[in-house]
């Protein structure tokens, strides 16, 4: 790995031309994320034939910091002394094991690794086995003769391959996604045709969040991956693969933020009331996991059994859950098999209106919380948070509960005539209005009934307005009447497809796209309504702009 | 007394680990030749202090409410203090001056009466910048608003938390340290901490904490053992020699010309970690303590499950001590986002988890903090500091206050910062703080200490408190880097004395204090010194 100048390895010969609208903006050098090296150190060991290590190392690999940020837990690119003290236990711990034992030394390296010496030969199979997993490339003659010393006749056999597999595994080849083995296009010396390995590299980790199987890397090794025949063929075998389905679900997950919801404030007396029949909280009753697991079959149901579109999974109507506890909030049968059942007209359409994208910890529902959520993350407008330094004091504290007044009136109070408020709140309370129409717990509902946070008492019944002049489209004086026109604006819009594609691009390559033609064309495809929702996911790996990386400034 | 040798393999399982109970950790006096070390703990709790609940509210014997003197925004309840401190319009009092039965107030309870003579309650420390909830303000680096709160500090650029300036300083770690720090939480796995590791110009980034006592374990003792068992050695040595050339692995891949100057900073951060892993290996000193037994692993971290919350601070209290007392880190970060406290029923006294997180939701402890109208939310909101006072704050200054063998105790040759994001209701004014101990004597303890001008101007009141000109906060950060031995060369940037950023951009000064001293901006807070 020392700094290289023109063609290595696997690389063409003559420098490629750049295909036009390619060019893809810089992409910095990251680690493997923590679960990308949790699965990788796990798909290691197995092909490895050391899959009964792994319960020694999995405290180690637990260790690992979790990755997280504001949007994306991909995004997250800090390494700390956390890390790399877990990076050395873990390969500590193989090498240990592997030292200790004649029957995994042999089954890594040959039963070659168990005999007297540890001839040359058997150090280039294990080279050329192990070492090509781990580095998920050949190693050069250099890196092998590097290796190789490590057999130095002082260690024992058994020494010297624990040597190879401690300095391996610490590699920053194997902990990072490094990319610099690539040919230059011509007239663009920073960006850079990825080697084949590194495409397959990519392709794995993208689709999988795991380093590439043996198919794959034997596919770059035959040059399969640079004809376009070869490269399509092996993007449609990593994309139908298991784990792909499991990586887009994660992706969902966060874009819709489940997974930092508090939990139902189930000893607060007025939530008691709210959720009273409905046993949540209660022992065997996971109310909220039910909700998660419906957006989840409602994805796959859309995505991979029906081949449907974004608009599809944004409006259908069909219910997928199976819990009965679910199906008693939506007041609708639970989900059998056979055909499913609907929500009647006009009352829940779409993912977006699905309970985990709904639900609020408390008995009160929060159309601000609810309405900025839409606006920010589902149709990427920008929308900052408030800053309560430069607001009246208790400008942040939520209106308190009224007999008189509708949550939404309360709220609207807060906010309406206060020139500090209206400029933000005017592009997203209203989104949160309409979505009065659903309660706390998701249920849909016409009538709010105010309750007593102290004792829980229902103080007062009240009808509920749902129509607001939304503004989708900023400025947009419509006004909708109702959850259903609401959705509907939403899909007309196009923006969630737009958004869609720029939080993929991001949670998949692990950057915020930039101005570079490649990314912006990148996501224009994406967002077109033709694909299949599967195929608007698959696009990202058969754009041109996959196929490169542009070095950042040096 | 045993002594410990290190063996310096990272983990912890499968290693040669002591099984002894965790008892009282002693220093050996031949340890101890050269002069105590000086440590830094760290405790942060969130979403601030309710001021009556936090401060003294004694009237009698000599001190009156700020009732009886002030009207307004200033009546406040709590207690005027009447003694100069000198360096300006600011006040002190001797804390035993307070204490009852039932603590000094609500919050600090009876718990810490024994301690009172060592510790330091201090009003008045502002942060200059606007800030909302933020993770590293507390140890000065404002620039860190959460993710749901963006503040105009956040266009700062992210600097070193002190605790960082401290880990990578010479002066404060004479010879490389088994752990330059430990920082541990629950739920929220981000810690206060920001640092550029020690690589001066490079990009700073937020530290983890560890959530996992086991994890927080591992990093503190894994595979240290007792005499008799094998010597440092060739094991060590062995891998030594592995890390050896990974280093230089990574020393190559920093030259490749196919990385950006900002990937070959990632690179130079492998380096500084494979460097200290390096010293590690090389062998260490002898030291005499006792270690904690290894801990279960309690790797889930989510909900507030009241037993596991309990049990982690349990084990955190353990493996803190034994690392400040075995000198395995000198530097310790508690992020306190998990706490005890009632629940919302007031006749039921039954504690019940709780957690601070981004989540503001109604019921949840952020969310009580937006429920300033609500007396019973106050209610929960000082019952759960109460419980840090009592559950955590109190029982790490018991754990600490053993004598260190030079007529100090290790609590009085430490400092321990109990602070907070913010103050009162969000705002950033008057950011609530108490010390324990003195860092060696050079902070004299005891004292309540209150830098609010209260004959200046009060901008507004809200709830129980009021926005009244105090002192930057980045004195306090200065008096915290002289205490554990650095010199104003050793932490100035740039040419600018004191910590910490002193920008009051965004603040409207018709409506906030901006009018601060910038002449006395690198000086040690009034008064603190005795």
């Amino acid at each position: 790995m020392a700094g290289c100048v023109g063609s290595i390895g696997d690389e063409l010969d003559d420098k490629p031309a750049l295909p036009a609208g390619a060019e893809p903006s810089e992409s910095p050098l990251m680690k493997l994320s923590t679960l990308q090296y949790r699965n990788t150190v796990d798909d290691l060991l197995t092909a490895s034939g050391l899959a009964s290590v792994l319960p020694t190392v999995e405290p180690f690999m637990a260790s690992v910091p979790a990755d997280g940020t504001d949007t994306f837990s991909s995004l997250d690119d800090r390494v700390a002394r956390e890390h790399f003290n877990a990076y050395f236990n873990v390969a500590t711990g193989v090498g240990d094991a592997v030292e200790a034992d004649d029957g995994l030394r042999e089954a890594l390296a040959g039963s070659c690794a168990t005999e007297a010496t540890l001839s040359s030969s058997c150090v280039d199979g294990f080279l050329s086995s192990f070492g090509r997993r781990v580095f998920r490339r050949p190693l050069s003659e250099e890196e092998r003769a590097r290796y190789a010393e490590l057999n130095d006749g002082e260690r024992t056999p058994a020494e010297a391959i624990r040597a190879m597999v401690v300095t391996l595994m610490l590699s920053p080849q194997f902990v990072n996604h490094l990319e610099v083995r690539g040919v230059e296009f011509q007239g663009h010396d920073d960006i850079l045709r990825l080697s084949d390995y590194e495409l397959a590299s990519k392709l794995s980790y993208i689709f999988w969040q795991t380093m590439p199987d043996d198919a794959l890397l034997d596919a770059a090794e035959a040059g399969e991956l640079t004809t376009e025949e070869g490269y399509a063929t092996q993007v449609e075998r990593v994309f139908d693969d298991p784990r792909t389905r499991e990586t887009i679900w994660q992706f969902y997950n966060e874009w819709f933020r489940l997974g930092r919801f508090a939990g139902f404030q189930t000893t607060r007396p007025a939530f008691q009331t709210l959720a009273e029949g409905e046993n949540v909280g209660e022992p065997g009753h996971d109310h909220y996991g039910d909700m998660v697991q419906e957006v989840e079959d409602l994805v796959s149901l859309i995505m991979w059994e029906q081949k449907g579109t974004l608009a599809d999974l944004l409006t259908t109507n069909v219910s997928v859950t199976d819990s009965d506890d679910l199906a008693s909030l939506y007041g609708i049968e639970p989900y059998t098999g056979g055909t499913y059942p609907t929500f009647p007209d006009g009352e829940r359409a779409g993912v977006l209106q699905r309970a985990a994208l709904l639900a609020n910890p408390l008995e009160q529902t929060n159309p601000f919380h609810r309405g900025a959520l839409v606006r920010r993350y589902v149709l990427c407008d920008a929308l900052p948070a408030p800053d309560p330094n430069e607001l009246p004091p208790g400008s942040l504290d939520p209106p308190p509960v009224d007999a008189d007044a509708t949550t939404r009136e309360r709220f609207a109070a807060k906010v309406d005539g206060n020139p500090l408020c209206e400029g933000c709140h005017s592009t997203f309370s209203d989104i949160g209005y309409v979505l009065e129409a659903y309660d706390a717990l998701g249920r849909y509902r016409t009538v709010e009934r105010v309750l007593d946070e102290q004792n829980g008492d229902v103080i007062a019944e009240l009808a509920i307005d749902t129509s607001a002049a939304a503004g989708i489209d900023y400025g947009d004086p419509a006004v909708l009447d109702g959850p259903a026109e609401l959705n509907q604006a939403i899909v007309e819009s196009g923006k969630v497809a737009t958004c869609l594609s720029k939080q993929y691009f991001t949670y998949a390559l692990r950057r915020e796209p930039g101005g570079a033609s490649g990314d912006r064309d990148l996501q224009e495809q994406m967002a077109s309504s033709d694909m299949t929702l599967a195929d608007v996911f698959k696009s990202i790996a058969l754009h041109p702009s996959f196929q490169t990386r542009k070095v950042g400034t040096q | 007394m045993r002594s410990i040798s290190r063996r310096n393999f990272l983990r912890g399982s499968g290693g040669a680990v002591l099984a002894v109970p965790f008892l009282e950790s002693l220093a050996s006096k031949e340890a101890l030749a050269a002069p105590a070390p000086k440590r830094l703990i760290v405790m942060k709790s969130f979403s601030t202090q309710l001021i009556e609940e936090w401060y003294p509210t004694m009237s009698g014997g000599g001190y009156q409410l700020h009732d009886d003197v002030y009207s307004g925004n200033k009546a406040d309840g709590t207690t005027l203090l009447n003694q100069a401190l000198g360096g300006g319009p600011y006040t002190q009092a001797p804390l035993g001056d307070f204490q009852t039965a039932n603590g000094i107030s609500n919050i600090l309870g009876p718990a810490l009466n024994p301690f009172l003579n060592k510790l330091t309650l201090i009003r008045g420390l502002d942060f200059l910048p606007t800030v909302n909830h933020n993770y590293g303000g507390i140890l000065g680096n404002y620039s860190s608003c959460t993710g749901a709160t963006p503040c105009d500090a956040d266009g700062l650029p992210d600097i070193n938390t002190i605790d960082q300036v401290l880990a990578y300083s010479s002066k404060f770690y004479s010879n490389q340290p088994w752990q330059r720090y430990l920082h541990v939480s629950q739920g929220v796995d981000d810690a206060i901490s920001y640092s550029d590791m020690g690589m001066a110009g490079g990009p700073v980034q937020q530290l983890k904490a560890r959530t996992n006592p086991l994890d927080a374990w591992n990093d503190m003792f894994a595979g240290v053992e007792q005499p008799g068992g094998m010597p440092m050695d060739a094991g060590s040595q062995r891998d030594k020699l592995l890390v050896d050339r990974v280093y230089e692995d990574y020393v190559r891949l920093r030259d490749n010309r196919r990385l950006s100057a900002k990937d070959k900073q990632l690179v130079e951060r492998y380096i500084s970690l494979i460097t200290e892993l390096q010293a590690r290996l090389d062998g260490g000193t002898t030291l005499s303590c006792t270690l904690p037994e290894e801990p279960e692993s309690l790797a889930d971290n989510e909900g507030t499950d009241r037993g596991d919350i309990e049990r982690k601070w349990e084990l955190f209290l353990d493996i803190v001590t034994a690392a400040l007392m075995c000198d395995q880190t000198r530097i310790v970060t508690m992020s306190i986002h998990k706490a005890l406290g009632p629940g919302p029923d007031p006749n039921d006294a039954t504690l019940q988890g709780h957690y601070h997180s981004e989540d503001a939701s109604g019921g949840t402890w952020h969310g009580l903090a937006h429920d300033w109208g609500n007396p019973n939310a106050r209610r929960m909101l000082a019952g759960i500091n109460s419980w840090i006072a009592s559950e955590i704050f109190a029982k790490l200054c018991e754990r600490l206050d053993v004598d260190e063998g030079d007529g100090n105790t290790v609590l009085d040759n430490s400092l321990i910062y109990w602070g907070n994001e913010m103050g009162f209701n969000h705002i950033a004014y008057s950011v609530p703080c108490l010390l324990a101990g003195s860092a060696g004597g050079f902070i004299q303890p005891g004292r309540y200490l209150d830098y609010i001008d209260w004959d200046g101007q009060s901008y507004f009141g809200q709830e129980n408190g009021n926005v009244i000109k105090g002192i930057p906060h980045n004195r306090l950060l200065v008096t915290i880097l002289q205490a554990m031995g650095l010199d104003p060369s050793d932490y100035e940037m740039n040419g600018q004395p004191g910590y910490g950023s002193t920008s009051t951009n965004g603040r409207d000064p018709s409506l906030w204090p901006t009018d601060y001293d910038m002449g006395s901006i690198g000086d040690v807070l009034p008064g603190i010194r005795g």
